[in-house]
C-alpha cells in the first residue's frame, strides 16, 4: 500500500515545493511554475488540469478549493460520459485521464484536502468507474499481441489506479494486478528501436508520457529504480529506447517528424525533462531547449503535460556534447549539421498492411529541414479532401468507428503516392496488401544512412530486387540522395519528393522558397534529369494546405539517380522587443480607438507568450501591439509572432490581408512582406491583433497554442545557388554561384546482370 | 452509483455471486462475472448460463439513442472536466438506460468466464456462435467470445468464427485468427 500523506509519484515534494515557492526563483521551470499558478488562479475551470498540483505546491486554500472544485466537476460528469460513444468504443482515452484524477485525488488527500467520509466516497466512485470502464477496456485488448498506444494507457491507467486504492477497494486488485502484468509486458514488446509505429502524434501524445509515468509507477511497484533501462520480460526493449524514439522526433525548431496523419505538430515536454533528468543525455536536453511554452497539449489526453515537466525538471544543466544525428536499423535515422542549422530524415519503418491509418507508406521516404523549418511536405489531407490524392484504389467505408451513420474516406494521402518515395509503373496507391518483409539492409556511417527497401516493393513489383536509398550530408551543408532501382524486368520508376510551396524559377533542378524565406534547391546530378513539378492543393492540411510535387521519371531494368540538396536562408531577423500593447478585455475595439490606446500605453510586452503568461497581467482574450520602424529599402517581411488567433494587422492604419498565413499561423510565424506603397526611408507604424488562448482546450484537441517567438524585421540575405552538378572519375561536383564543391564519391555498386537496361 | 460495498464482497466472498449474479445493478453482475472467472470452476457454468439469458433478455443497446449537451466529441471529451448532461427519449426507461451504460460489459465478463473455466455445453456454446453472427453485438464482445471459443470451441464454431475473421475491426479479427489457429491445433476444422 501507499503512504497517503505523501503525494504518489512526487520523490521529493519538500524539495520541490522549496524550488518552486523560493523568492526570487528564475529559469525556465520557474517560468512554466509561474504560468501554471496564474492560469490555475484565474480560471481553474479553464485550466483545471493545472489546480490539483498548484494547490500540492502551495497548500494555499483557496487552492485547495478551487482543486476540490475541479475535482467534483469531474466525479459530476461520469454518470453522462458512460452513455458516449467515446467511453463505450474509444475507453483508452478516459482511462488516462481518470487514471490522472486519481492520483491527483491522493496528491489531495496527502495534503488533507477530504475529510474521512469524503475520501471514501469519492475513492469508490473512482475505483468503480475504473473497474466497469477500463479494466473492461484492458480486457478488450488482445493479449499479448495488442500492443500500441491504446492498450498501453489502460494497462497504465489500470495498474496506477490499482495500487492507488490497493487496500482502500476490493475492486482496485484486479485493476493492480492485471495492470501490473500486462504493463510491463506491453513495454518490453514495444520495437527495439522504441518506435510504436503509431507516427509522432501517439510516440509524443500518449506512449512518451505514458512510459515515464509506467516505469515510476514499475519502480515503485517493485521496489527498484532502474525501471527505465530495466528490459522487462517478455520482451526485450527497455523504456529508455521509446524515450529517445520521442526525443530524436523533435525537429530543430521544435515540431515534430510529420510520418503520421497528424502531419507536423508540436510536441511534449514531460517525457524529454523527465529523459534529461533520468539520464543527462544531450538529446533530452536539445530537444527540451527547442520547445515552446505557449503550447498546451493533452498527453494521453490530459492537459497536464507541463505539470510533470515541471515535477521532472532537470536541475543539472545540459551536457557540452552534441546528440547529432541518430540511426535506428528498423526505423530510420537523421544527419544533422553540427549547428542543427540543417538536416534530413530518411525513414524506412513498416507499413501496417491493408488500410494506412495513423503510419503513413512511406518507404526510405526522406524529409527535408533547414533552420528550424520544414521543407517537405507530410500529413494528412484538409478536410475538403485533397483531389490530386484521392487515388481510385483508395476509398474505404467503416461502421465500427462511430454509432451513426458509416464513414467513407479516401485513405490515398497515407500511401506512397503522397510521400517523397519511389513509385512504379505510376502506381500511386503504393501500400502492402499482406505481412511480411520490408526492408532489407540498412546501416550508417558518420553523415550517411542507407537502406534497400526492395523487399516492401516486392509485393507489388515481384521481379524487383533492389530499391535501396543512400543519403548523405556534405560539408555540414549539401545533402546527396542516392536511388539505385534494379529489377529483372523494365519498369517505369518515378522519384518523387513532396515539397513545401512556393516553386520558384532556377535554371537547375527545381527549387522552391517557403513563406519564412528558407530555399530548397534539388538536383540531379547523373542524367540532368528535368523534374515534372505540380502543385497539389488540399495537401497536406498544414503548415500550407498545399504542396508541390517534383518528379523525375526513367524506364529500365536499372535506375539510378544522383541527387543533391541545398538548403539557405534568403532572409535575416532583427528582433523587435518591448512593443506597446493595450488589453481588449471585450474584444471589440476598433482600428482607430486601438491606435489611440496603443500610442498611450506604457505597457511594453515583448510578444514571447499571451500577455497575462508573460507579466502578472489581466486575464483577456485579446491584446494589441505597437511599434514604429523605418521602412528599408527594398523587400522586407515583417515576421510575426508564431499562433496568433483572430490577427489583424495594419500598417500606417491600412490593413494588410493575412488570409495566405490562415492555415500555417499554428505552426510557423508568418513573414508578412512589407507594401511598396510604404515610402522608403519613412517610419511607419506596425499594430498587430490578436486572440490568445483562455483556456487548455481551445485548440480543439490538437493542442492549444498561444502566440510566442515575438516580432522580428527582416531583410534579404545573399544565398548560395547551385548552378551545375556533375558526377565523374569518383568525383561529386557542386558548382554553386559561391563556389565549386568536390567531395569523392563512390556510386552504390550495381548488379552486372541488371547494368545497362 | 452502483452497490459498490456489494461489488466489493463478490470479489472477496464467492457464496455473494448468485445474489450478485441476480443483482439489478450491472455493475455488481458485472463483478459476479469476474469474480467466477477468478474462480475458473465448472460448478458456475449454470450461473454463467442464466447470466448469459438475463443479459440477452435486456433491451437492445445496438441503437442508443442519447444526445448531449455540452457534449464536444468522442475523444475530446476525455480531456474535458465538465459539465456534461445527457438527455434521453421522453420514454426511456430506467432498464433501458442501465442497458445503454453497460452495453456488452457483463457479456464480455461472461465469455471471459467460459474461457477460464475452459468447458461449456452446446446450449453455452450456441449462445457464443450468436454473438458472433450478430452484425450489432459490440466488438468487445465478439473479441471476447472468439477468445472462449479458441478453449470451447467446436466443429460448429469454424463458421461464426471465420464471420468474425473477416471484420473490418483489430481486435476481433485477432482474437478469431487466434481462436482458429488453437482450434486447428486441436484437429478442429
Amino acid at each position: 500500500m501507499i503512504d497517503w500523506s505523501q503525494p504518489w509519484l512526487i520523490d521529493d515534494i519538500a524539495g520541490l515545493r522549496a524550488a518552486l515557492l523560493a523568492p526570487g526563483a528564475s529559469g525556465q521551470r520557474s517560468v512554466v511554475w509561474r504560468m501554471l499558478l496564474r492560469s490555475a488562479r484565474r480560471a481553474p475551470e479553464s485550466y483545471p488540469w493545472y489546480t490539483a498540483f498548484v494547490a500540492l505546491i502551495t497548500r494555499d486554500a483557496g487552492d485547495i478549493a478551487r482543486a476540490r472544485q475541479v475535482l467534483a466537476a469531474y466525479l459530476g460528469k461520469l454518470d453522462a460520459v458512460q452513455f458516449t460513444s467515446g467511453l463505450q468504443l474509444h475507453f483508452w482515452c478516459f482511462a488516462f485521464p481518470h487514471a490522472k484524477w486519481s492520483l491527483m485525488f491522493q496528491w489531495l488527500c496527502s495534503i488533507g484536502a477530504y475529510d474521512d467520509d469524503e475520501r471514501r466516497a469519492i475513492t469508490a466512485q473512482l475505483v468503480c468507474f475504473q473497474f466497469t470502464n477500463m479494466h473492461y477496456g484492458l480486457r478488450t485488448k488482445p493479449e499479448p499481441a495488442c500492443v500500441d498506444n491504446q492498450t498501453l494507457a489502460l494497462a497504465l491507467s489500470n495498474a496506477l489506479v490499482g495500487m492507488v486504492f490497493e487496500g482502500h477497494s476490493a475492486l482496485a486488485e484486479p485493476l493492480r494486478h492485471d495492470g501490473l502484468r500486462r504493463l510491463p509486458a506491453i513495454l518490453g514488446a514495444l520495437p527495439a528501436s522504441g518506435y510504436s509505429g503509431e507516427g509522432s502524434a501517439y510516440m509524443d501524445g500518449v506512449i512518451g508520457p505514458a512510459v515515464t509515468l509506467a516505469v515510476e509507477v514499475l519502480n515503485r511497484a517493485r521496489g527498484r529504480d532502474d525501471g527505465l533501462w530495466h528490459t522487462p520480460q517478455p520482451g526485450d526493449t527497455p523504456p529508455i529506447a521509446a524515450l529517445r524514439m520521442v526525443a530524436r522526433e523533435v525537429l530543430p525548431g521544435g515540431l515534430l517528424l510529420p510520418w503520421d496523419n497528424y502531419g507536423y505538430q508540436f510536441g511534449v515536454r514531460s517525457p524529454l525533462a523527465y529523459g534529461a533528468a533520468r539520464t543527462g543525455e544531450a538529446l533530452f536536453f536539445e530537444a527540451l531547449a527547442a520547445c515552446i511554452w505557449s503550447y498546451d497539449i493533452g498527453v494521453g489526453w490530459a492537459y497536464d503535460d507541463l505539470v510533470w515537466t515541471v515535477i521532472w525538471w532537470p536541475a543539472a544543466a545540459a551536457p557540452h556534447e552534441q546528440a547529432g544525428g541518430w540511426f535506428e536499423e528498423q526505423v530510420g535515422g537523421a544527419l544533422w549539421s553540427a549547428d542543427r542549422q540543417r538536416g534530413v530524415v530518411q525513414i524506412w519503418d513498416d507499413s501496417a498492411p491493408g488500410i494506412p491509418t495513423r503510419a503513413h507508406v512511406n518507404p526510405n521516404a526522406v524529409l527535408f529541414h533547414a533552420f528550424g523549418v520544414p521543407l517537405s511536405a507530410d500529413g494528412a489531407a484538409d478536410g475538403q479532401g485533397c483531389a490530386r490524392f484521392a487515388f481510385a484504389d483508395t476509398w474505404r467505408e467503416v461502421s465500427y468507428l462511430s454509432l451513426d451513420a458509416p464513414v467513407r474516406y479516401n485513405y490515398g494521402d497515407g500511401c506512397g503516392g503522397a510521400h517523397s518515395v519511389v513509385l512504379f509503373d505510376g502506381w500511386e496507391g503504393l501500400r502492402l496488401h499482406q505481412d511480411g518483409p520490408q526492408r532489407g539492409v540498412a546501416g550508417h556511417a558518420p553523415a550517411l544512412l542507407h537502406c534497400d527497401v526492395a523487399p516492401f516493393y516486392r509485393e507489388s513489383v515481384p521481379d524487383v530486387r533492389r530499391v535501396e536509398r543512400r543519403t548523405l550530408l556534405l560539408g555540414e551543408r549539401f545533402i546527396v540522395i542516392e536511388d539505385l532501382i534494379e529489377a529483372a524486368h523494365e519498369h517505369d520508376v518515378m522519384a518523387r519528393f513532396v515539397v513545401r510551396p512556393e516553386l520558384t524559377p532556377t535554371d537547375c533542378g527545381v527549387r522552391i522558397v517557403t513563406p519564412e524565406g528558407i530555399a530548397l534547391q534539388l538536383v540531379e546530378v547523373l542524367h540532368a534529369a528535368t523534374f515534372r513539378c505540380e502543385a497539389v492543393a488540399g495537401f497536406p492540411t498544414r503548415p500550407d494546405g498545399r504542396s508541390v510535387v517534383a518528379d523525375v521519371v526513367q524506364r529500365g531494368r536499372q535506375v539510378r539517380w544522383l541527387f543533391v540538396a541545398l538548403a539557405e536562408p534568403t532572409r535575416v531577423a532583427h528582433r523587435l522587443t518591448a512593443l506597446q500593447a493595450i488589453a481588449d478585455p471585450a474584444g471589440a475595439l476598433d482600428d482607430a480607438h486601438a491606435c489611440r490606446l496603443l500610442r498611450a500605453s506604457p505597457l511594453r510586452l515583448d510578444g514571447q507568450l499571451p500577455p497575462h503568461l508573460e507579466r502578472d497581467l489581466p486575464l483577456a482574450r485579446t491584446w494589441w501591439y505597437r511599434a514604429t520602424l523605418r521602412r528599408p529599402a527594398g523587400a522586407a517581411w515583417l515576421r510575426l509572432p508564431l499562433g496568433l488567433a483572430r490577427p489583424r494587422l495594419l500598417l500606417d492604419g491600412r490593413p494588410v490581408d493575412l488570409a495566405p498565413w490562415a492555415s500555417s499561423l499554428a505552426l510557423l510565424p508568418p513573414d508578412v512582406p512589407l507594401p511598396d506603397w510604404l515610402a522608403v526611408d519613412a517610419v511607419f507604424e506596425l499594430v498587430l491583433r490578436s486572440d490568445v488562448p483562455l483556456s487548455h482546450y481551445e485548440g480543439g484537441g490538437d493542442g492549444t497554442l498561444g502566440l510566442c517567438g515575438g516580432f522580428a524585421l527582416c531583410l534579404p540575405v545573399a544565398n548560395e545557388q547551385i548552378r551545375a552538378a556533375s558526377f565523374a572519375d569518383g568525383v561529386l561536383m557542386v558548382q554553386t554561384d559561391h563556389a565549386l564543391h568536390r567531395w569523392p564519391y563512390a556510386l552504390l555498386p550495381a548488379d552486372a546482370a541488371t547494368s545497362g537496361g | 452509483m452502483p452497490d459498490v460495498a456489494m461489488m466489493e464482497r463478490v470479489l472477496c466472498d464467492p457464496a455473494s455471486i448468485p445474489d450478485a449474479a441476480q443483482h439489478p445493478d450491472w455493475e455488481v453482475r458485472y463483478t459476479a462475472a469476474v469474480a467466477i472467472e477468478a474462480l475458473a470452476d465448472p460448478a458456475w457454468l449454470p450461473t454463467v448460463l442464466a447470466m448469459w439469458r438475463r443479459e440477452l433478455a435486456r433491451p437492445d443497446y445496438a441503437r442508443a439513442s442519447v444526445r448531449f449537451v455540452e457534449h464536444v466529441g468522442d475523444t475530446r471529451n476525455a480531456e474535458m472536466i465538465g459539465p456534461l448532461t445527457a438527455v434521453f427519449p421522453a420514454d426511456t426507461d430506467d432498464a433501458t438506460r442501465a442497458a445503454w451504460a453497460c452495453r456488452g460489459r457483463v457479456r464480455q465478463a461472461l465469455a471471459f468466464a467460459i474461457a477460464a473455466i475452459g468447458q461449456c455445453d452446446d446450449v453455452l456454446r450456441e449462445l457464443l456462435h450468436d454473438r458472433l453472427r450478430d452484425v450489432d453485438e459490440d466488438y468487445p464482445v465478439k473479441a471476447a467470445v472468439a477468445r472462449a471459443l479458441a478453449r470451447v470451441g467446436a466443429a460448429g464454431s469454424i463458421a461464426p468464427l471465420q464471420m468474425a475473421l473477416a471484420m473490418d475491426e483489430w481486435c476481433t479479427h485477432t482474437e478469431a485468427a487466434l481462436a482458429l489457429a488453437a482450434l486447428a491445433a486441436h484437429g478442429i476444422v
